[in-house]
This record gives C-alpha cells, structure tokens and sequence, in this order.
C-alpha cells in the first residue's frame, strides 16, 4: 500500500473506497497478451474484494466505469458481478457517469435491481445521495453525471448547495480540470473550491492524485485503478478516504495494479565504455525495479520505458545497447527479491548528448558544420532554414497518404513539433556518423 | 612538381596468352600507337606493364617479362619471373620505386571494352568526387546506414496485421452491438413470454378443476354407499374371526393355567406355616446368633489358655521359691517389693565390681612382682654407665678406622720414599751427586712427616681404652676390632635388659595403688554385706558370688508372682464376658421359643438348625411368590385378551360378551355365536374398504389437483363456473399458450447469450491485439516520418554543401568532357535511390540530365574517358605514369575523336607517355592526322609484325599501315522525300507515351518541311532537347539555305506541337505509373532469384507497364507466382508508383486534351497529323 496522504483522524466516521476511469472491456496494452490479470474487468473484482476486506462503508466511481469501445454486456457482466457482491457485503455504489459511459451507465442503473447501483446526476441534474453506515453516521455525496458525450460548459455553474444539515458532503463529478477548453466538462479548480463541500472526487484523468492545500478541500482524482497505456506511469490502484465528523477528508492511495508503467533514466554520463554503459544501465534498471516490486508485491508485470541519458562520449555507439535493452525480460529479480513479476520494455529512447562543442563544429561548411549549425538552429528554437523547411513540408502528408497507414494515421506524431523532434533527433544521429567518419579516415 | 615515368623497352618471354616471346623497344616518350588486329597482344602489353608496375603482392604468376623506364633520370629495369619482381635501378639492384597505388592502376588504363561494359558508370571514381565533394565523408552510406530514405519504409505486414485485427475488432463490436440490439427487445419478449406463462398457467388451473370436480364426483358417490354400512366396517382387517378365535383358545388356557398356579400359592403358604409358625427369623438374626456362637467359642478358647498360663507361671514361681527357700521365707517373699528388690540388685553390682577389681589389681601385682624377682641380679651397672660404654667402644672403633686407612697410605709413600732414599744415598755413596743427595734428603723428610701423622689416633685409642677401663667394663682379650665390636654388642643387649627392668618396676608401683583403690572401694561396701546376710540367714562368708545369685533368684520369684496375679485376673475377665455372651444369646433366642444349651458345641448345632429350617421356608416363599406372579401374569393377560375381545367385537359392531371365568357349555355355546356375527360383518367389510378407498382417491385427486391453487382466487372465482364456461376458458388459453414453448426458448437463449456475453473477452482481446498492432504502425510511422525527415535533411546538407567542395577533379572532368562533345553536355554527380553516386550528364540544350545508361555509347564512353583523364591528370601523385588508351576512339565520330585525341594530346604535353592500341586503321589515321605538325614525339608499332619479327617500331608517320578512313554516314536528301517516306528513311525512334521525356523528341515529330528538318538534322542535332539548345544558344540557325522566317515559322509551329507532345505524355501517365522493370520489382517485394528472373521477363515482354504485366501473371505466365503474390506485387508496385490506380485516358481522351492544349494556336488537324505520325512511327 502507498500512502500518499493520511491525516489524523480525531474521529473516524466513514471510510469510502473511491476510484474511477476503470473502463471495464479494456485492458493494460503493451503487455504480454497472455498476462494474467490485466484487464479492468480484473481490477474491478479486485476493487470489490477490496472494499470488503476494507470493511468499507460505501464505493465511490467517479465516471467512466464503462469503456466506450466495449460497453455492452463484456463490461456490464463484471461490473453487475462486482455489484452484487458488494451489496451482499452491504456496501452501498455511489456513482456518476463519464464521458465514456453516459448512456450505458443510466441504462444500466435502471435495468438493475433498486439500490444496487445509485447513479447521480442523470441527464446532467446535480443529485444527491447520503450513505449512511450501522453506526448512524452520514455522508452526503452531491454528484453529476454526463448527459452525452461531449460537455463544454463547466457542471459547477449549475450546482447549488442543498440545506446544511452538519453531515460532511462530498462532490462526486466527472471532467476536466483545469482546461478550459475541453470538451469533456471544463472544471475549474476555483469553482470547486468556492462549492461549499468537504472534498471533490472527480473522473476523468487517468493517472490521478490528490490535490490538497491547508484550509482547502481535497480534489481527489483517484485515476484508473490499472494502468492502460504507457502513458499511465507510476502507481495505480485506489483510494481509501475517510471522512471525519469535522469534515475533514484523508486520502490513502492503496495500490491494487498489476500492471505499472514505469520511465526509467539512466545517466550514462558517467561510462566510459560501451561495457560501463551496459552495467550502469543493468543496474538502473534492476535497483528501480527492485524499489518497484520491494514497494508494490502485488505487481504481476512492470513494463518499462527506459531513456538512456546524459553526455557521453559514447553517444552514437549505443544503439547495440538499445538494442539490448528493448529485448531484456529478466533481470533475475526471482532470485533477488522473491517477486512473481515479469517484465518487458515498451520504449527505449536514447536521449544522450555527445561530448562535442556544436559552435565549433558550425564554423566550418561541410556537411558536419551545416548540422550543426541546424542542431544549435533547433536547440534555440529558431526557424530552421527555409529550404529544408520547404523540404520537411510535404512529409507528413506524404506518409498520412501513404497507402500502409492511410486511415490509421497517428496525428500527433505528424505535428510541427514531432518533426521538429524528429529533425533534431536524425541530425544528432546523422552529425555523429558523420563526426564518426571523419574520425575514421586517415 | 612531378616526374613522368617513360617507358622504354619491354619484352615479354612468357605470359598467359602469349605463346612466342617478343620484345617492343624504344617507346617514344610521347605517344605511342600500337595498332595490332584482335588477339595481337594489345591488351597483355598493358597487361605486362602494369604486372611490372604493380607486382602482385602475394601471388606469383608464371610470367617472364622485363622492362625498361626512365624515372627521374634514372634507368630503371624490372623484370618479373617466377622468384617475383626484382629491379635495378642504373645497374644497380634497388627498391621498386614509388608508385601511386595499385588501387589506382585502372585509372591510366581507359579500354573501350572496359568503359562499355561498365554497368555502375565508374561509380567508384563517383564516389570518390562526391566524398571530396562533402570534405572526404560519405553522406550517402551514413544515409544508408541511418536508413534515411525518400521512400518510406512499406511495412505492410504491419498494416495488414493493423487491418486484420481491426476487422477483428469491428466484428465483435458489431457482433456485441447486435446482441445489445436484440437485448433491447428481450423485456418485451419476456413480457410475451410472461403473458403466455400465464395463459399456460390458466389452462393448468382449469385443467386442475376439471380434474378436481371430477374426484369431487366420485367422492360423493363412494361417501353415499358407506354411509349405509357400518362405519366400523371400515376399521376390520379380515383377521378379527382367526384373531377371535385364537384370543378364545388363549383364554381357555389361561384358565387352567390360573387354576393350577393358585393351587401351587396356597401349598407353599401351608408349608411356609409349618416351617415358622410365628415368625421367621431374619437373616440379620441368624447372623447375630452365629457370631455369638462365635464369640462364646473364642471366650472358651480364651480362658482355657490362660488357665494353662497360671499354671505355668505358678510353678515357675514355686520353683523359684523353692531355689530361695532356706535363706528366704515366703513371709519375707511376700513383702519384698519392688524398691527393695532393686536396692538388693544394685548393691550386689557394686559389690561384685569393687571385689573384681581388688581381685585384679592383686593378681597384677602379684605377676609384676614374680617379674622383678627374676631380673634382679642381671647386671649391677646402670643404663646409664652402659651408654657412657657404647659410645667409649663406638669412638674407638672409628678411630681405629682412621687410623688404619692413614697408615695404609703412610706405609705406601714410606715405603716409596724410603726407597728413593736409598737409591739416593747408593748413588750418593757410589757416585757423588748433588741430586742423588737432594733426592735423599727430600724422601727422608717426608718419611718422617708421615711418621708424624699417623701418632694421633694411636693416643685416641689409649686414651679410650682407658675410659672404657674406668668405668667398669668387662675387661677385653684384645684391643682388636673384632673384639671391641664384640663388646659393643654385650654392652647393647646389656643396656636393653636394664630398660625392661626399669619398665616393669613402674607397672607394679601402678599395681600396687590400683589394690589399694580397690581395698578403698571394697571397705564400706562389706558393712552393707554383713547386713545382708544377717537379714536373709545367708552363710556369713557369702562372697561376690553368692550375693548375686541370691539377689537373681529373689528377682525371679517376684516376676513369676507377678504374672501369677496378672493372668488371674485376665481369666476371669474372660469368663464373666462369656457369661455375659451366653445370656445374650438367650435372650435372642426367646422370642422364638428356642432353648439354649450352656454348652458351645450345642449351641452351634441348634444355630444350624435354625439354617436349614430358613432355607426351607425361603424355598416354600419362592414358590408361593413364583405361583403369585404367575397368576398376576396371568390376571394381566386375561384383562389383554379381555379388552382384545372387546375391541375386536366392538370394532365389529357386536354385542360385547363377557368372557367367564370358567368355561362351561352354555359359555360355549355363546361363544360360538358371537363368532358367527363376527364372520358375517367381516364379509362385508371388502365392500366398505372399496367404498372408503374410492372415496380416499377421489378425495386425494380433488385435493391434489386444488393445492396449487388454494390461495388461487381466480381457481375459486373458476371453479364455481359452469363446465361450458370452462371449455370455453380452456379454449381461450390454449390459443394464447401456444407460442409460450418457443418464447420460453428463445428468451432463455437470448438471456443465455447475454449470459455468456457478459462472461466473454471478445472485445476485450481484439481491443488489445487492436491496440497492439496500432502501436506497431504507430512506430512503422514513426520510421517513415525519421526516414523521410532524414533523406530530407540529408538533401539539404547535399544541396548546401555539394558544389562547395568539389573537387578539383571533378571540375576537370567537366571541362574535358564539355572540351570533347563541344559542350553539349555538362557532366554532373548525382546520387540514386540507393545512395550510391554516379556521373550524370546534362544535355546543354534540353537541361535534360541523363544517367549514364540513358547516353549513347558514345557519349558515354566519352564521358568516362574525360573522367579518368581527369583523375589521372589532377589526383595522381609524384609520378605521372603512361596512359593507355584501348580503342577510346572507336564510339565516336570524327569530331567527338578529335575532341578526345586532343584532350589525350593536351595530357601527353605535360610530358607524360600515352599508348593508344587499336585494330582500326581509321583510328591509326585520325591519330596520325592530329600528331601530324604537332611538337610530340610519337611512334607507330605493327604489332602483328613485330611478333613476327619484321619491325619493332616506326619512328615516323607515313612509314606505318596506312588505311582508308571509315565512311561518313550521311543524312538522306529531302528532295526526293514525303515528310513520311523521310522519317522512314530516317528511321525515327518510336516515342513512347508517357515514358520518353518530351525533349528525346526527334525533330522529324514536328517539323514539317523536309528541308528545314534535313538542316536542323545536318547540324547534329538528333532531338527536339538539342534543337532547342541550339537555337536557345546560338540564338539562330546557322546559315543555310532555308530562309530565317521559313525556319521561324517552323519552329514556331513545332513548339506549339511540342506542347501537344507533353501533354501526350502527361495524360498517358495517367493510369500507368513508372515503368516496371528489374529493380522495381525487388522494391515491390519480388525477392526470390528464381521468380524474379522470370517476372522480369514478362515485365520487359510487357515494356514496363504493370498492368499488362500483372494481368499476365494472373494469367500465369509465371510457374508458382500464384494469386497472392500477384496480390503483394499489386501492392508493391502500387505503393512505389509503378501502378497509378488511377483510370488510364483513352485514346480519344488524350487527344481531346493535346488539342484543347494547343486549340488557341493550332487547329485539330496538326494534332490529329502528329499522332499520325506517332502510329506510323510504331509501325
């Protein structure tokens, strides 16, 4: 378990398992196929288990419960199982629907026997809901739920506070903080502040957090419970919030994940030789992973996304190391830390600088100080010279009409920026090969 | 600054291909011209040279060839055999002499063979120049090995892979979208389902009423005809008549069996009365009179034994009574008690003790006494005088010891010297001499001072003796040692005698005070005796031993006394307690008038008496208690067969009679009566069964078919209906159940379904492998992007950087080629698709860069020759080697040759050797012409004559071979021509649409007037490209006879064509792509050697274009290039822009174009003429 925060509790009232963005009918991409466990379907059963062993008074999703690519029966029938069980364990579902999941959650909710699931805010109403535990203790849980796919208005605008009645509220929504633009109901962190509840759970980011400062309430985005895509590194899992009678909230963060995504940078400026540069890399990885698996036991794969850096005169003589390292699955951790994990690599990128003066190179008018001249032109964020721009123009719409990648043209890798990354990162490749062949002649 | 390397003299001995020696001399230091017909030798003369130039390093020929130079002044000659090449240098053996490198050689040898059979265009020279070009590094293979390309990578197994799983993705979507479709409508099928459930539900209901008012039928019936039987029929089993039966046999024994058992009651009762008339004694009883018995037998048992113990204590008083008799009186026996008789025994004790101890003491006394008398005359000296003796003969004994051994040795050197002395005083007396006398003396001295030593001890042991005398001791025989020592031992057995003596006198001095402390103790202990003896008439002298006894016997009489007394008393406590025993056995025994005898014995025969009477009576109390039971047993079963008997016959419905205690006839009689009744009833009790159990059924059958429905209003609201209105009911129902089966199956197999939809991970899968392979196009992208991002960026280092650096070389080989085809062309560096480079040619006119299998041979070889000139002339090093030239001339014209033979001239002017070889005497001729008047030394060779001998070298022109040049070709004369019979005189080349670039147009296309065509033609212009640099460059026609406006005008008219012509080749594109050959093939994927020979075939039988070539490999022109790979090469040449999927133009298409191109200055008529031509030209 990771605690992230936990607060004193003068007096302990309710504790709520609070998650959301599971998007049952997926699972974590970039993984073995045949790893068990690594679907959200998965996570959900754990989540339940979970929540029972935790003796939770009630569980909150926060949206998005469903995913959109596979929201018929594949995801309801774990979702109605993990259902059934909490209310056999007496645990109440609190939930609001997601951007994903706004017409199949309601549809849902209404097709399932009455108090299995409560669904707030259906049709874009803010609703309310108190639970309220054996002991008589309440909690109120104001919530909105997406009324169709795309929402841009900001929900908090419509909400107003029911009658204070001294029992602490949680806000339960789904959108996008902070971006104003989004399509995905634009909430902003004053808004919620100035609402007069105790602590926010909201859906929709995947890696979560919580957002907390003196005096404040918590905005809580628990994020997905298992990651789905490298872009979800670090630890997932879900977040046990316990509400005292004053109103304060505490958030522990307990880790239920399989699967973790996990950057890794390791500085090779330090490494003389391609075999230093090997062993530094060997033992990054292994220390990281073993801080990983030492931390999160229930972890079953990590996948890791390693970027070789720092300067180094071996810059341009490390690609049989990348080579390596996109093809390592075992660092013998069975033998070092007993953990049941397997491991892969999704990425390798090789981000190390050459031990050489660009200003120099630039002074002279061979290839070698064109390159250079450009690597310092887009170090500087400058405008690269007309004519290779003119050249760079068409290739992204070269290779989007290209027949093999016609309708399944990744976009972001075409933008202005990708082929300025680019650019910069084949001039590197190019200027040290070069460098290389000059070095070489006699 | 350089030196040139001249070659002299060479004569080949043995070389592969050379079958006779031969030798060539004196080479002309500027040109040399070697003609020779094929197989002459040409080529092994380079061949030669260049093996003496360039030894072999690690391989050696059998070749045996020597040559002559001249180096820097210096005469070098190299020769080459089989130990390897060796050179001198001015005679002398020396070092080969530095030479550009082997690697180099192929530079100064420029074969006409050579440079048309280079397919690669001399890409090394290329290469090369562009690695200058760019400062020494080579853009084109970090390129390659950065994978930098214009194309981008084609993964299509990737796309298909990304394809396939999105196929698999969308159908289980679709496949789940559907089934959540057909969710939709399950509520309302259920519904349906629900609505036939029930009429089902209905029809089961009326059936059950049908089925319940039936049984209600037939349960009234059967209760209708019992109720006219007696009800008890119903409880008859069919045994109650043999049960009857059996319970009266039952009875009838238990009736005798109750007779006899009173009768054993009432013996046992009479014989128990007899036993104890009044009462039985108890157990209890009978015990306590056996151990009374008991008891008074022990009382018995008790005072006989100690009656026989007074007795005996009795005579041992009397015996000792009789032992004390006489000196004690029973009187005086009688009182002495207890204290006196202590008193008695303890004075005896002391006395005894005290008299005992005098009695020692004396008898020691005595003994020690008889001692002394006998030891008192042993000596008359003292113990001490004794010692003082001993030690007076000790001291003598070891002074004589000393003595004795002093004297020993005395005596020794006495005797020794003395016989020194009289040595001495005999040499002394026979010769005088002063050391015989010296010796004398000394040794006299000495006997004289030993003679002094030995006289103390001999005084000691006077003076001893004297001692000894003095105090009295026995007197010696001889003052010897052994008598001295004899002496000693007298005196020590002596002195021990005294020292017993001394001991023994102090033991009876101790005696004698010990009788004294006894006379002492004895004294006041003989009063007391005296008393004693008075007092008991004791003889008056009774001693120590006297006393005790009597003393012991009074004790022994006093203790038998006090036994007698005590055993006495103890019998008759024992006879007073049987006494009392004895009267309390009477007194048990009274109340049953029983007498007890006084004697023991008799009274254990009365207390057995009294037990076998006891058993007798528990016998007879047995039996009668057996005889009682048996009869309440009886009595018990009597009231069961009784109450049986009541049941049975109440059960049957008859009169209860009474069963008699005795059977007699007239009970008999009723008896049998009350049988028959039973029999009767009992034969209707099968009717009433069949009656109650049908009842039973119909009853069982209503209720079974009514609990279902018991809480039912609508089955009770039915049941009072009538049979018609149910029919009807039913009727209804059963339509509306019909389809309830099929509903039932198909909910259940929808919810089934939707069941294991929700425990499927269809989606869920093919999301994931979805995802998968969009991550694998996502990184094929990727490489697309970094490989196009770098061949542009690569581009543009090229393009900034190319014509910064390059080389000198470069610059010259441009200008020599320029120089040679009289600046037509322009010699370029470009690189291909595969990163390699290669020479380009530009043609001046049309700026059409060509490649070098796009030139003529000519034009190529031209190129090639002014690019190896170049190198040699501007990147060899120190040492200019001669230049060989293979037949270079034999591709051009006359003018192209003079362009080379004047650049190969301009070369031998800087002083290096040049060696043409050729067969062609046109050659031979042309060489000469341009030698002719110049200030280069050259020399013509015959080499077929100097093989055989003749002549080896001509020094001068005219004295060689002389042949007449090569005919001219000629253009045909326009006079006698149509502009179509010209063109096949001409034998235009076919334009291909769409594939021959506009400016490779021959001229005769356009040009309509003979004339001018037969002008531009005679200015060798071959192409619409070089028509148009002409004019562009000259500004006008040269002179001729065709008037300018004529010429403008068609020219004028030909551009406008021309423009036609483009559009041609634009618009039959269209549809086509690039033409397919060899190369784009192995890009389109065509990879297996085998296949792609054979594809290549068919592409080139096909002229390239890939959709005659595809629809003949689906055709099967092919052996095993089957459908699917015909698929991938349709992808593949898709992909690379071979097949444009586009709709090709028709014919009438393209011509609609080329004449909407050219409407404004030209009419259809022009269009129409030049696609006629076109097809003429195709034939």
């Amino acid at each position: 378990m990771l605690y992230l925060a936990l607060e004193s509790q003068p007096t302990s009232l309710m504790r709520l398992l609070c998650t959301g963005d599971l998007h049952i009918g997926r699972r974590s991409s970039r993984v073995p196929a045949d790893l068990p466990d690594a679907s959200a379907a998965d996570a959900w059963a754990r989540i339940v288990t979970h929540a029972i062993h935790q003796r939770a008074d009630a569980v909150l999703l926060s949206g998005d419960v469903v995913d959109q690519d596979n929201r018929y029966f594949e995801a309801l029938g774990p979702l109605e199982r993990g259902l059934f069980r909490l209310r056999e364990a007496g645990i109440p579902v609190v939930a609001v629907a997601g951007n994903h999941d706004f017409d199949v959650l309601p549809a849902l909710a209404r097709s399932l026997p009455d108090g299995l699931l409560h669904l707030l805010g259906v049709g874009g109403m803010w609703e309310r809901h108190t639970i309220e535990n054996a002991r008589g203790e309440r909690v109120h849980v104001d919530g909105w739920s997406f009324p169709a796919r795309v929402v841009r208005h900001d929900p908090l605008t419509q909400y107003v506070a029911p009658a204070i009645d001294g029992a602490p509220v949680l806000g339960l929504v789904h959108g996008d903080l902070n971006v104003p633009q989004s399509l995905y109901a634009p909430l902003s962190l004053a808004s919620l502040r100035r609402a007069s509840v105790n602590g926010w759970v909201l859906g929709h980011v995947h890696s979560g957090g919580l957002m907390h400062q003196t005096g404040d309430a918590p905005v809580l985005y628990p994020g997905s419970p298992q990651p789905l895509d490298p872009g979800e590194p670090g630890a997932h899992g879900v977040w046990m919030l316990t509400v005292t009678a004053d109103g304060t909230v505490a958030a522990r963060l307990d880790g239920i994940a399989t699967v973790r995504y996990e950057p890794v940078f390791v500085d090779l400026s330090t490494c003389a030789t391609e075999t230093e540069a090997r062993e530094c890399t060997t033992f990054a990885l292994r220390a990281r992973l073993l801080d990983i698996l030492t931390r999160s036991p229930e972890l079953r794969h990590v996948a890791l996304r390693v970027c070789l850096s720092g300067r180094t005169p071996l810059h341009g003589q490390l690609q049989p190391l990348v080579s390596l390292v996109r093809e390592i699955s075992d660092l013998g951790l069975a033998f070092s830390s007993g953990a049941n994990a397997t491991l892969s690599v999704t990425h390798v990128e090789l981000a190390t600088t050459a031990e050489r003066d660009l200003t120099q190179l630039s002074a002279s008018n061979d290839p070698i100080g064109v390159l250079a001249r450009l690597l310092l032109t887009l170090q500087h964020g400058d405008a690269i010279d007309p004519a290779l721009a003119q050249r760079l123009r068409p290739i992204p719409a070269r290779v989007r009409e290209a027949r093999v990648f016609a309708g399944a043209v990744h976009t972001e890798s075409l933008s202005d920026d990708a082929v300025r990354r680019t650019l910069s990162a084949q001039a590197d490749r190019l200027l040290e090969t070069l460098l290389r062949q000059r070095d070489q002649s006699p | 600054m350089t030196v040139p390397l001249l070659l002299e003299a060479l004569r080949i001995v043995r070389l592969p291909g050379i079958d006779e020696p031969f030798a060539v001399e004196s080479f002309s230091p500027g040109v040399n011209l070697v003609f020779g017909p094929n197989a002459s030798g040409k080529s092994s003369i380079v061949r030669a040279i260049e093996l003496l130039l360039w030894p072999p390093l690690h391989t050696r020929q059998l070749v045996t060839i020597a040559a002559r130079f001249q180096l820097a002044g210096d005469t070098w000659d190299v020769r080459a055999d089989a130990d390897g090449t060796r050179a001198w240098c001015n005679s002398t053996p020396a070092s080969a002499p530095a030479l550009p490198s082997p690697e180099l050689r192929h530079r100064y040898r420029i074969s006409l063979h050579d440079l048309l059979g280079s397919e690669s265009g001399d890409g090394g020279f290329a290469a090369a120049i562009a690695r200058a070009s760019v400062g020494g590094l080579d853009l084109a293979s970090a390129a390659s090995a950065l994978e930098f390309s214009d194309r981008p990578p084609t993964r299509l197994s990737a796309r298909n892979n990304w394809d396939a799983n999105r196929l698999v993705l969308d159908e289980a979507r679709q496949h789940a979208a559907a089934l959540h479709r057909e969710a939709q409508d399950l509520a309302e099928l259920e519904r349906a389902r629900d609505d036939a459930g029930a009429a089902h539900q209905d029809i089961v209901r009326l059936e059950a009423i049908f089925r319940a008012r039936t049984a209600d039928t037939q349960y009234r019936d059967a209760e209708h005809a019992l109720r006219v039987l007696p009800s008890g029929l119903g409880e008859l089993t069919g045994r109650e008549f043999d049960d009857a039966q059996s319970l009266l046999v039952q009875w009838r024994a238990l009736v005798v069996n109750r007779v006899r058992a009173r009768q054993q009651r009432d013996l046992a009762a009479q014989t128990m009365r007899e036993l104890f008339p009044q009462r039985v004694p108890t157990e209890a009883e009978r015990l306590a009179w056996r151990a009374l018995a008991s008891r008074l037998r022990d009382y018995d048992d008790r005072c006989e034994r100690d009656t026989q113990s007074v007795r005996a204590s009795e005579a041992e008083r009397d015996h000792a009574r009789q032992r004390c008799h006489g000196q004690a009186t029973d009187a005086q026996l009688s009182q002495l008690d207890a204290a006196a008789l202590d008193t008695l025994v303890t004075f005896a004790r002391r006395f005894e003790l005290a008299h005992g101890a005098l009695l020692a003491a004396n008898q020691l006394c005595d003994a020690l006494s008889a001692i002394a008398a006998n030891t008192a005359l042993a000596t008359a000296l003292s113990a001490d005088v004794l010692r003082d003796l001993m030690r007076v003969l000790i001291r003598w004994l070891a002074a004589d010891a000393r003595g004795s051994a002093r004297a020993t040795s005395a005596g020794v050197w006495w005797w020794l010297l003395l016989s020194v002395g009289v040595v001495g005083w005999v040499l002394l007396a026979v010769r005088w001499h002063w050391a015989a006398g010296f010796g004398a003396a000394l040794a006299l001295l000495i006997v004289l001072l030993s003679r002094r030593a030995i006289a103390p001890e001999r005084t000691e042991l006077t003076l001893l003796q004297h001692e000894y005398h003095r105090l009295g001791g026995a007197p010696l025989a001889t003052w010897t040692s052994p008598d001295v020592s004899g002496a000693l031992d007298s005196v020590s057995r002596v002195l021990a005698d005294a020292r017993a003596r001394e001991r023994d006198d102090a033991r009876r001095a101790d005696a004698e005070r010990a009788v004294a402390q006894a006379r002492a103790h004895l004294a006041p202990l003989e009063a007391e005796r005296v008393a004693l003896v008075a007092r008991w008439g004791l003889a008056p002298d009774a001693d120590a031993q006297t006393l005790p006894w009597f003393v012991h016997q009074l004790v022994t009489w006093s203790d038998a006394h006090r036994a007698v007394i005590a055993l006495e008393a103890r019998l008759d406590a024992a006879i007073a307690t049987r006494a009392a025993t004895y009267r309390e056995m009477v007194a048990s025994l009274a109340p049953h008038s029983i007498e007890v005898p006084e004697s023991t014995s008799r009274i254990e025969a009365v207390i057995e008496a009294l037990d076998a009477r006891s058993l007798a009576f528990r016998e007879a109390s047995r039996n009668a208690d057996d005889a009682e039971r048996e009869l309440q047993s009886l009595d018990a079963d009597a009231s069961g067969i009784t109450t049986a008997w009541h049941t049975l016959l109440e059960r049957a419905s008859i009169a209860v009679m009474e069963l008699p205690e005795q059977m007699q006839v007239v009970h008999e009689q009723q008896l049998r009566d009350t049988l028959d009744r039973l029999e009767t009833g009992i034969a209707q009790r099968e009717r009433f069964q069949e009656l109650t159990k049908r009842c039973r059924d119909a009853g069982r059958d209503r209720d079974s078919a009514a609990a279902p429905f018991l809480a039912d209003d609508a089955f009770h609201a039915l049941y009072v209906q009538s049979p018609e209105e149910l029919r009807c009911a039913h009727a209804e129902a059963s339509a509306r159940a019909a389809a309830y089966t099929e509903l039932v199956e198909r909910a259940a197999t929808l919810r089934h379904r939707i069941d294991a939809a929700k425990r499927a991970h269809n989606v869920e899968g093919a999301l994931a492998r979805f995802d998968a392979s969009s991550a694998e196009l996502e990184r094929a992208q990727q490489e697309s992007l970094e490989a196009l991002v770098g061949n542009a960026m690569l581009d543009f280092v090229h393009d900034e950087t190319r014509d910064v650096h390059r080389p000198a070389v470069f610059h010259r080989a441009r200008e020599l080629f320029a120089r040679i085809t009289h600046g037509r062309w322009q010699l370029t560096l470009e690189e291909n698709e595969s990163g390699e480079f290669g020479f380009h040619a530009v043609d001046s006119r049309t700026l059409q860069e060509c490649h070098l299998n796009q030139l003529s041979s000519g034009t190529r070889v031209q190129l090639l020759v002014a690019v190896r000139m170049a190198f040699v002339e501007v990147t060899e090093g120190p040492v200019r080697l001669p230049l060989f030239l293979d037949e270079a001339l034999g591709t051009s014209d006359d003018q192209r040759a003079q362009a080379l033979i004047e650049a190969a001239l301009e070369l031998a002017g800087t002083g290096r050797q040049l060696f043409y070889f050729t067969a062609q005497n046109d050659e031979m001729e042309t060489w000469r012409t341009a030698l002719t008047g110049r200030a280069i030394a050259w020399r013509e060779f015959d080499l077929a004559q100097i093989r055989r001998g003749f002549d080896n070298g001509r020094p001068h022109p005219g004295s060689g071979v002389r042949v007449p040049p090569s005919p001219r070709s000629a253009l045909p004369e326009p006079e006698r021509h149509t502009h179509a019979s010209y063109g096949a005189a001409l034998h235009v080349p076919v334009i291909r649409a769409g594939f021959t670039p506009a400016a490779a147009t021959h001229p005769w296309y356009v040009i309509d007037d003979v004339r001018v065509l037969h002008e531009v033609l005679s200015l060798g212009v071959a192409t619409w490209g070089e028509l148009q640099w002409y004019v562009d460059s000259r500004g006008r026609f040269p002179e001729s006879h065709v008037s300018r406006e004529e010429c403008s005008f068609v020219l004028e008219r030909a551009r406008v064509l021309m423009r036609a012509v483009e559009v041609l080749h634009r618009e039959a594109r269209i549809g086509r792509g690039d033409p397919v050959d060899r190369t784009r093939l192995v890009e389109a994927g065509v990879t297996q050697p085998r296949l792609l020979d054979a594809v290549s075939a068919v592409a080139t039988s096909c002229a390239g274009e890939a959709r005659a070539l595809l629809a003949r490999l689906e055709d099967g022109a092919v052996s095993g290039f089957g459908p699917q790979r015909v698929t991938a090469l349709r992808s593949g040449l898709q992909e690379i822009g071979c097949l444009d999927p586009a709709t090709p133009r028709t014919a009438q298409e393209i011509r609609l174009a080329m004449l909407a191109e050219v409407s404004d200055d030209s009419g259809s008529g022009a269009v129409d003429a030049l696609l006629a031509r076109i097809a003429a030209a195709e034939g």
